[in-house]
């Protein structure tokens, strides 16, 4: 009887793995490296590049989003007219792709619930700085509202004087426009991946990736929140209100609101809620807890 | 039947009132007054205007300013009144997770003009340690001073939070910088609108609860123990770089809370980082004589460059405030714990002209005066908030000190 039990789970198990490998536990993905302009405050643009889900430049770079132990078969096409390099940071090792060439790379990933970081490693970090960082985020359940932010800082001059091929002292690094998902608070309200708009009880999911240089201290006016996923390992499972995310860290937040109202969520580096050293901009946003 | 029924009713409504004091618990109230015609004396000597908050309309502004307590479970009620001649301030309680009306920020909720005071409520649900701050045009108003701590106790006071490590000693320290700069030219500037373009950010004073270099002798912040304490420290970042907090090698510091909240594995690090806005309790104690200095550095966020470092002295000695050692002339008080009155009973007739009991902030709460020679007195302890203080008694040439707990 109990071999005939220990047969039976086994066959299911496999018939699982099976089934999910054949039919639709994988994803096909295809991203571009694309070259374009960051607007901000004032009307100023700067050079900037992104990982684009198609050939035309936005200024967020793509969130792959994936369900747990799913197989990502993702392609690469450079759209740029320099070479790039493409990795996933703690899992992947890097590969070259020339201009208007691509490589595909085939992932499976565990069941945690966690985010991880691509990016271009080539002449770090000057190309993850000018834009080409971008997320994977493994995510459980579709009913969780599931938010997405990207932070970065820059500094205009280092951009333009990389965008005309020239090198920057990174020690004399002082940026001065501070963004979420490529946007500046008070232009940010419109990119719903980002602004947490939700009910109150809901459970809200927010994955963090900082693919900037300096440490991020996100503060949340209203909630603590509880860490699931984190780079750090000290912050996992712990509830606070402020957040250290340092270069190339990520994080997994899970908040549970328990009133309504707008909140308030920003750096606590107020220098970084500022654009051009002009307050309030930056990275802030507000959210939207309703009944 | 109508008596019955009276009888029921009555009973019901003495049970209910049962409930209120079984489970009700404490207001607690405080006034904070926005301030910004103060200045603020630096190490060197150096006077720089303010914008700060006083604990009245007729004391002068500190930074940082006053720390607030609370006991778990306190509704806490802040009285805030503008006395700031024109620029808008609001009271932000970060941490202590309120609602939209209490939350202080002007983008969701409201400001307060000259002359007008409104109340913020919040209730001290978790012991911990917070913030509040002006976050009216923050990013100035947080670098001119005003923020403050707000701490919330269990109601065992000798424990940072319910079930949590005893400890002896209790310290905050509240980091922050200061750019000389931002406080001679911003006040001058034109009244605060949406937009104001900012001087860049380059401190030269690096702070610990508003001080630097020799200040931080001040007996508040320098650590002084027995050897075998435990020195719970507080320690909060209000300042827009990040700390690196650098133990002697002869102390290992546990991280055993932050954010107002226990964490679930405590652990251990000769060095405590500390970014803007975010807490940390740290227990550690040493078993031997000891005397060196904790290290604080002060790191730029954006290129983690170091900007600045303080050194903190750290002093573990036999028996620094002990009952056996220093009290020469044995005196004996009960109860310890106090609930509202302790007997003080002397060997023999006392000579003592006066008793200061101090908190563990080593702030001077109370003095009284004796005026008889006696081998007994009653001390006076019900207007005394729950905790643990020092209780030193003076006369013309000597002093002895005990430690006595009250609990209500």
């Amino acid at each position: 009887m109990r071999k005939i039990y220990i047969a039976f789970c086994a066959a299911v198990v496999c018939n699982i793995l099976f089934y999910n490998t054949l039919f639709g536990n994988t994803v096909n993905k295809t991203i571009y490296i694309n070259r374009g302009k960051l607007e901000t405050f004032l009307k100023i643009s700067i050079p900037y590049l992104a990982f684009n889900d198609s050939k035309d430049f936005v200024v967020n770079s793509s969130i792959i989003n994936l369900q747990p132990s799913q197989k990502l078969v993702l392609k690469v096409i450079n759209n740029d007219t320099v070479a790039h390099q493409f990795a996933i940071k703690d899992i992947d090792g890097k590969a070259t792709i020339n201009p208007k060439d691509s490589i595909i790379r085939t992932i499976v990933f565990g069941d945690e619930l966690k985010n991880y970081i691509f990016f271009d490693p080539s002449m770090f970090p000057t190309n993850v700085y000018m834009g080409l960082g971008g997320m994977i985020c493994i995510s459980k359940s579709k009913n969780n509202k599931n938010f997405f932010w990207n932070l970065k800082e820059h500094q205009l001059e280092f951009n333009n004087a990389i965008g005309r091929g020239k090198g920057v002292d990174w020690t004399n690094f002082n940026p001065d426009l501070f963004t979420i998902n490529g946007f500046t608070f008070p232009f940010n309200i419109d990119d719903t991946s980002a602004n947490v708009i939700a009910n109150i009880h809901d459970t809200i999911h927010i994955y963090i990736a900082n693919t900037g240089l300096g440490i991020h201290a996100i503060h949340f006016h209203g909630f603590h929140c509880r860490v699931i996923w984190a780079s750090n390992a000290r912050l996992i499972d712990t509830s606070k209100d402020s957040f250290p995310i340092k270069s190339m860290e990520t994080m997994l937040l899970e908040m549970i609101p328990d009133k309504i109202g707008e909140y308030t969520v920003h750096d606590h580096n107020l220098i970084a809620t500022t654009t051009l050293l002009r307050h309030p901009s930056g990275m802030m946003q507000i959210m939207k807890i309703l009944p | 039947m109508k008596k019955f029924y009276s009888s029921v009713f009555i009973l019901f409504i003495l049970y209910s009132f049962s409930n209120i004091e079984v489970y009700g618990q404490k207001k607690v109230k405080q006034m904070v007054v926005f301030r910004t015609t103060n200045t603020h004396t630096l190490w060197d000597g150096v006077a720089v205007p303010i914008y700060a908050f006083a604990s009245s309309p007729f004391v002068n502004s500190i930074l940082p300013g006053v720390t607030i307590y609370a006991t778990e479970g306190d509704t806490v009620e802040i009285n805030a009144k503008n006395l700031s001649q024109g620029v808008p301030h609001t009271i932000h309680l970060h941490g202590l997770d309120v609602d939209t009306r209490n939350d202080g920020d002007p983008m969701t909720s409201f400001a307060l003009n000259h002359q007008e005071d409104t109340t913020y409520t919040f209730v001290a649900a978790h012991a911990g340690t917070y913030l509040y701050h002006c976050h009216f045009m923050d990013v100035v108003h947080l670098q001119m001073g005003m923020y403050g701590l707000v701490v919330v106790k269990p109601k065992d006071v000798m424990t940072p939070f319910k079930g949590g490590p005893v400890f002896q000693k209790e310290y905050s320290w509240l980091m922050s910088e200061l750019d000389k700069n931002w406080h001679d030219s911003l006040p001058k500037l034109p009244e605060h609108t949406s937009g104001i373009a900012l001087p860049p950010y380059k401190p030269s004073y690096f702070l610990i609860n508003g001080k630097s270099k020799q200040m931080l002798a001040d007996p508040t912040i320098a650590i002084a123990a027995n050897v075998g304490d435990k020195v719970y420290l507080r320690t909060a970042n209000i300042g827009y770089y990040y700390n690196k907090i650098i133990f002697p090698k002869n102390i290992i510091p546990t991280v055993i809370d932050s954010d107002g909240r226990p964490l679930k594995k405590p652990y251990t690090n000769d060095t405590i980082e500390i970014v803007s806005g975010e807490r940390y309790g740290i227990l550690f104690s040493s078993d031997m004589v000891l005397k060196d200095n904790i290290l604080i550095q002060y790191y730029d966020m954006n290129n983690h460059q170091l900007k600045g470092e303080e050194k903190v002295q750290v002093l573990f000695d036999e028996n620094t405030n002990s009952i056996e050692e220093k009290n020469v002339y044995p005196i004996r008080i009960s109860p310890n714990p106090v609930q509202n009155y302790c007997n003080i009973e002397y060997s023999d007739q006392s000579q003592w002209g006066k008793i200061m009991v101090y908190n563990t902030q080593g702030q001077l709460i109370k003095i009284f005066k004796l005026e008889q020679i006696a081998t007994h007195h009653q001390l006076d302890f019900s207007e005394f908030r729950d905790g643990l203080y020092c209780v030193k008694f003076i006369d013309n040439e000597h002093s002895t000190q005990v430690n006595i707990v009250v609990r209500h």
